[in-house]
């Protein structure tokens, strides 16, 4: 399997990108969301999806499958 | 060599079959693993439960899929994942802990690939991920011309013709 892992080069993937850009940028991939279905408790869009979630409890470096969707004690499936 | 993977498997309604057919595989769906199509790699069975919940008065089918995976980014490989969480501090950092929040996990790897893609030309075709929630690996494919649809199935596992023949 190709992953190339080696060349990701993370620490030079933001310069040059201003805040504002990375704001501007993040506002319009949500504009352009769909919401559906999902989680009443934390807003998933599916059980599978935290892109909506804003349990506010959830450190960065916590924000992985493992704190969200259906294992999540919060978990209410929206009707 | 390039990987391909004959057994990925996607549900959807089957009412999904005539656009599938038409248009190919709908990629713009932005799930966990940033956008593209949904796959459930080795197995249908865990595909049912999210799909049932996605359609909840529909009728469903079962495609299985030949994939080509062309260049993956694995998230189960613990030196991507660690490349990734980095790239999400510092978004973050730059972004607020509020924003970064509400693009959810999807939308930082769909901004982690467009930053790889604009900054070095790097373009990665499938996202791979074992979900800790229950165990299963999912691939999400960003372009449909991956995708071959090998057979489709109803939900009483009978054998539907593909493409569909249209009444």
């Amino acid at each position: 399997m190709a992953t190339d892992k080696q060349l990701i080069p993370v620490e030079d993937l933001l310069k040059g990108r201003t805040d504002e850009e990375l704001r501007a940028w993040a506002r319009a991939y949500l504009a352009a969301a769909e919401p559906r279905g999902g989680c009443d408790a934390c807003r998933f869009e599916d059980p599978f999806s935290d892109r909506l979630c804003t349990i506010p409890d959830i450190s960065l470096e916590d924000f992985d499958l493992g704190v969200s969707g259906i294992n999540c004690s919060r978990f209410q499936p929206r009707e | 060599m390039e990987e391909v993977r004959n057994d990925a498997f996607h549900i959807t309604a089957a009412a999904n079959m005539a656009s599938i057919a038409g248009q190919g595989f709908y990629v713009g769906r932005r799930g966990v693993l940033g956008a593209g199509a949904y796959f459930d790699l080795g197995t249908e069975a865990t595909g049912w439960k999210p799909a049932r919940q996605r359609y909840p008065d529909l009728p469903l089918v079962v495609f299985r899929c030949e994939v080509a995976l062309g260049r993956v980014l694995d998230l189960d490989d613990e030196e991507t994942h660690a490349r990734f969480q980095q790239f999400q501090r510092e978004l973050g950092q730059r972004l607020g802990r509020d924003e970064t929040l509400r693009l959810g996990r999807g939308g930082q790897l769909d901004e982690f690939l467009f930053e790889l893609t604009s900054k070095t030309g790097m373009t990665y075709h499938t996202i791979k991920r074992t979900f800790v929630t229950d165990g299963q690996t999912r691939i999400a494919v960003r372009d449909p011309r991956r995708i071959r649809v090998l057979s489709v199935c109803d939900e009483k596992g009978e054998e539907l013709p593909w493409p569909p023949t249209s009444n």
